[in-house]
């Protein structure tokens, strides 16, 4: 940690007490910085594992209290932006593309897709600021508000944004749909569907799709983790108190008790996202026993 | 899709390789209209980044105190930002940066995974073991949080955007080169190779890395469309390229507080972006469409 | 009522009451590659199938018997098919009809069993559900009602602890117990025919005996016309009551089961039976078997399309097609053999 430039204490103590050497170093081994960082890294492990992420550096205050209205906030981004790139954007589009396969819908929603994708997540946040505050006199709030408080309210602060990471997260579940359709489309169950003389639609919603979406909603699943990484740069467009932006004002102030307490909160609800994920693919195959 | 063609060539002109081989790609690209349209933008995109004073119609760092915050105009095609100096020409010298940063860094990630990655698949055992779970721990991590945190931990510069760019990228190539390896160890020339005392690191680079070199470039080209948002993105939050140093992300990070009053500023940058990862992700999304048939499980 | 009556396709406009599946002149072109390379796999196949008639389509793999099935029901791809002659069912040309007039065809008037049991079933809907939706679907039958005929059903086909199998999904059962749920399923929408294509292929030979039993009963008491599509003489002989061999997309003889297995008119169908495991066969003997391959469809032979294999070929058979020759009484059948009903079998010496 001596790579760092502009230590945390250097930053405290040039505003407290000058540059005194003394209080400089009674500093730091208050915070435990005078120890080798191995010792350092070890001892804030041992409390991680007690259930304590330490106290922020700057503000003294449990790094826990920091983090968890700001998780809360990042979460239901996230969720949103999920619902966004899955049910309205990326299984709609990858049915199209299946249906029309090889015709031109299916070329159209492969280069929307592929324009999608290619859009800066941040960029496409300021986009959609612009283009509200022009059209609808719209602009960011200042103060964030609970969905439990005032949902209207709530949603009219979130919709943008999870719009603007939803876009970025529809382009693989697109890709994905149509291939899933295509091949379940092509299994000698749909044969025996079309044999008893079901219609076509029939066929895709009641057979096809329920096998198809099986890999879809896993990736989506998947893509709740990713769209978490993106919400850290749309908070930061959108002033939204999550914890993308706790993590980047602890960066700017060098508290690295947040910081560490961040990426390791997010790594644990992305291990926990996966069991969830896995228990939801077992819930949706009949073939996958849970415990086999 | 592309063998049956490959045969018809041959057979017509046996005797110029070099000439059936450009054939084949021109009529590669007359099929996809897309790879060739991405093609085309990577290259221009290229050429500015090479030659950037050729496009450029002002010298980016020239501040104009009579012209600032200026809406577009035949003299400034893209406006002007708050000391006045011309958006286009800083847009075209920060292409420069931007496709290096990312360049070097999916350069860095290739290397490193690649080659941790045939270490791995080819030896196996405990060393596979513990690359595989820090490389899977890394990988799981999102990438722009990752990014952000070790950008951020090591401190805003471009060096270090190249370092958590590279670092976030590594898995993935780590994963191409294992699996590979693994695959091709099992083939019998490889045995044979082995079995007859071929030194470790000639069958590795002999008789294994030329046939992951396929997978590897298309995971190049996807990495390196993803590489190039996430530049612009560290650069955006002011962990990358800092200011007054022009790269698209910088150049949106600065025009950020103007957005309602001088909306160009952020618009332009951002269209670069676009344009530009959207042509590889052409050229990726061709290649990989065109791999996968091959490979039989598109 | 003679029995070439039976066999002999009809002329022209709708077939008489008792006709439940007429096929005049049946043609089916498949494209290799979309829209491009066609190949012709059905080359003009006629018969006709009366009510609770038993018949089947014998002939090696490659030889067309899918193909026809599938050309019947219509369920090839559209893009990738052409399907000429007519197809006449229930007084009206299958052939001729719009999609939504052939979907009520599709299980109501002719059903299928198809070969992979494995593959065939919905993996993510139980057993009852997709026979309950096939019943929906061509009647107006309550879903209770509908839940309790599926029961039934089950018991029908004897598959054990019924109740508990309605709830199953297909994967928690054998190959044998799922073809016969798949035969539920046909019986299920009451159909006149029931198409039954190498329905016990893929199961063990034991299985394979118990659901042929079991098929048949169930199609007597059920009344329906039945065309069993398989490879194997040996399981014709226990359930039809006329054959049709096909080779390389035609029909090369057709004629009651008696007289076929007894005394094939074409030495194709004498090659198939010579190559059959009987009782008396010497365990230690190499059974006689046809020589070579069939043709490919995109290549297939002048003159008689079987005289590379035939051991009784002659330049006649090289460069003319043969015609269709009727036995002595229409009631034997016919084949279509320059020599038919002359036939050396294989290996008698020539």
């Amino acid at each position: 940690m001596s790579l760092i430039p502009g230590s945390v204490i250097s930053q405290l103590v040039d505003q407290a007490a000058g540059s005194d050497p003394e209080k400089l170093a009674e500093m730091e081994a208050f915070l435990g910085l005078d120890r080798p960082w191995y010792a350092q890294l070890g001892s804030w492990l041992a409390n991680v594992v007690q259930g304590d992420l330490g106290n922020s550096w700057r503000s003294r205050i449990p790094v826990a209290d920091l983090l968890g209205p700001r998780l809360m906030v990042t979460l239901q981004l996230s969720a949103m932006a999920t619902v966004i790139s899955s049910l309205v954007l990326g299984i709609p589009g990858g049915l199209i593309a299946a249906a029309y396969k090889s015709r031109w819908p299916d070329s159209v929603v492969r280069v929307v897709s592929l324009l999608a994708l290619s859009v800066p997540v941040f960029w496409m946040g300021s986009m959609l600021i612009l283009v509200f505050s022009v059209w609808f006199n719209w602009s960011p709030p200042l103060t964030w508000v609970s969905p439990f408080e005032d949902f209207g309210a709530n949603m009219r602060m979130m919709i943008l944004p999870a719009i603007a990471l939803g876009l970025a997260g529809a382009a693989p579940l697109v890709r994905m749909t149509r291939n899933s359709i295509l091949e379940v489309m092509g299994q000698n169950y749909i044969r025996t569907a079309r044999s008893t003389g079901a219609t076509e639609g029939r066929i895709r919603f009641r057979h096809a799709l329920r096998n198809a979406i099986i890999p879809v909603v896993t990736s989506a699943g998947l893509q709740f983790g990713f769209l978490i990484g993106g919400a850290v740069v749309i908070e930061e467009v959108f002033s939204l108190p999550g914890v993308g932006r706790l993590l980047l004002q602890a960066i700017s102030q060098r508290d690295f008790p947040v910081v560490q307490a961040c990426v390791l909160t997010i790594g644990i609800f992305l291990i926990f996202l996966n069991i969830a994920v896995d228990i939801l693919y077992a819930y949706l195959d009949p073939r996958i026993k849970l415990g086999d | 899709m592309g063998s049956p063609h490959r045969t018809d060539e041959a057979r017509l002109e046996p005797t110029h390789p070099i000439r059936t081989r450009l054939r084949a790609v021109r009529r590669v690209l007359a099929e996809e209209p897309l790879l060739t349209i991405g093609i085309l933008i990577s290259f221009i995109m290229l050429l500015i980044a090479i030659f950037p004073e050729f496009f450029a119609t002002y010298d980016p760092r020239d501040t104009d105190a009579l012209a600032p915050l200026q809406g577009p105009s035949t003299a400034h095609w893209f406006g002007t930002d708050t000391l006045g100096r011309d958006v286009y020409s800083r847009v075209i010298h920060g292409t420069r940066t931007s496709i290096a940063v990312s360049g070097i860094s999916v350069g860095f990630a290739l290397l490193v995974g690649s080659t941790l990655g045939l270490i791995s698949g080819y030896f196996g055992g405990f060393v596979d073991q513990l690359l595989g779970r820090l490389m899977d721990v890394v990988f799981s991590l999102p990438a722009l949080l990752l990014a952000v945190a070790i950008a951020g931990v090591l401190g805003p510069s471009v060096r270090n955007a190249i370092i958590a760019i590279g670092v976030v990228y590594t898995p993935h190539f780590f994963r191409v080169a294992r699996s590979g390896a693994i695959t091709m160890s099992a083939r019998p020339f490889v045995m044979a190779s082995r079995l007859i005392g071929a030194r470790h690191r000639r069958i590795v680079i002999r008789h294994i890395l030329p046939n992951v070199s396929a997978l590897l470039m298309v995971q190049t080209t996807v990495s390196f469309a993803y590489a190039i948002l996430l530049e612009a993105s560290l650069s955006f939050l002011g962990l990358g390229v800092q200011p007054p140093n022009p790269s698209w992300g910088s150049i949106l990070n600065e025009g950020r507080p103007f957005l309602q009053l001088a909306g160009w500023m952020s618009i332009f940058p951002g269209l670069m972006i676009l344009l530009s990862v959207l042509s590889v992700n052409l050229v990726g999304d061709t290649l990989r469409d065109r791999w996968d048939t091959s490979q039989g499980s598109g | 009522m003679t029995v070439g009556e039976i066999l002999a396709p009809l002329e022209s406009g709708p077939p008489p009451d008792d006709v439940v599946l007429d096929v005049r002149g049946l043609r089916t072109q498949l494209s290799t590659s979309r829209g491009a390379n066609w190949i012709q796999i059905i080359r003009d196949v006629s018969f006709t199938l009366r009510r609770n008639q038993r018949l089947a389509i014998v002939g090696e793999s490659g030889s067309g018997k899918s193909v026809t099935a599938l050309s019947i029901m219509r369920l090839l791809d559209k893009s990738a098919s052409e399907i000429t002659g007519e197809v006449w069912i229930g007084g009206e040309d299958a052939q001729a009809m719009s999609d939504r007039q052939m979907r009520r065809i599709r299980g109501r008037r002719v059903a299928m069993i198809f070969q992979d049991p494995m593959t065939s079933l919905n993996p993510v809907k139980r057993i009852g559900d997709q026979i309950v939706a096939a019943m929906r679907l061509h009647s107006d039958i309550s879903q209770k009602d509908a839940m309790a005929e599926a029961l039934r059903l089950l018991k029908e086909v004897q598959i054990p602890a019924p109740e508990q199998r309605l709830r199953s999904y297909p994967h928690e059962l054998s190959g044998g117990m799922r073809q016969r749920v798949m035969i539920a399923l046909a019986l299920s929408m009451e159909p006149e025919v029931i198409i039954a294509d190498e329905p016990t292929t893929a199961l063990d030979v034991t299985v394979q005996a118990q659901v042929m039993r079991l098929l048949k009963e169930r199609v007597e008491s059920h009344g329906a016309a039945t065309i069993l599509i398989t490879h194997d003489l040996g399981l014709v002989a226990g359930f039809a009551e006329f054959v049709l061999v096909m080779y390389a997309g035609r029909i090369v003889e057709r004629g009651p089961i008696e007289r076929v297995l007894l005394d094939p008119a074409h030495p194709y169908t004498a090659g198939l039976l010579a190559s059959l495991c009987t009782l008396d066969t010497d365990p230690l003997e190499e059974l006689p078997s046809i020589e070579g391959a069939p043709p490919r469809p995109d290549d297939v032979p002048s003159g008689c399309s079987f005289h590379p294999r035939c051991w009784m070929a002659t330049d006649l058979c090289r460069t003319e097609r043969p015609p269709m020759v009727e036995g002595a009484s229409p009631d034997l059948g016919a084949a279509e053999c320059h020599f038919a009903w002359n036939v050396v079998p294989p290996g008698a010496g020539t």
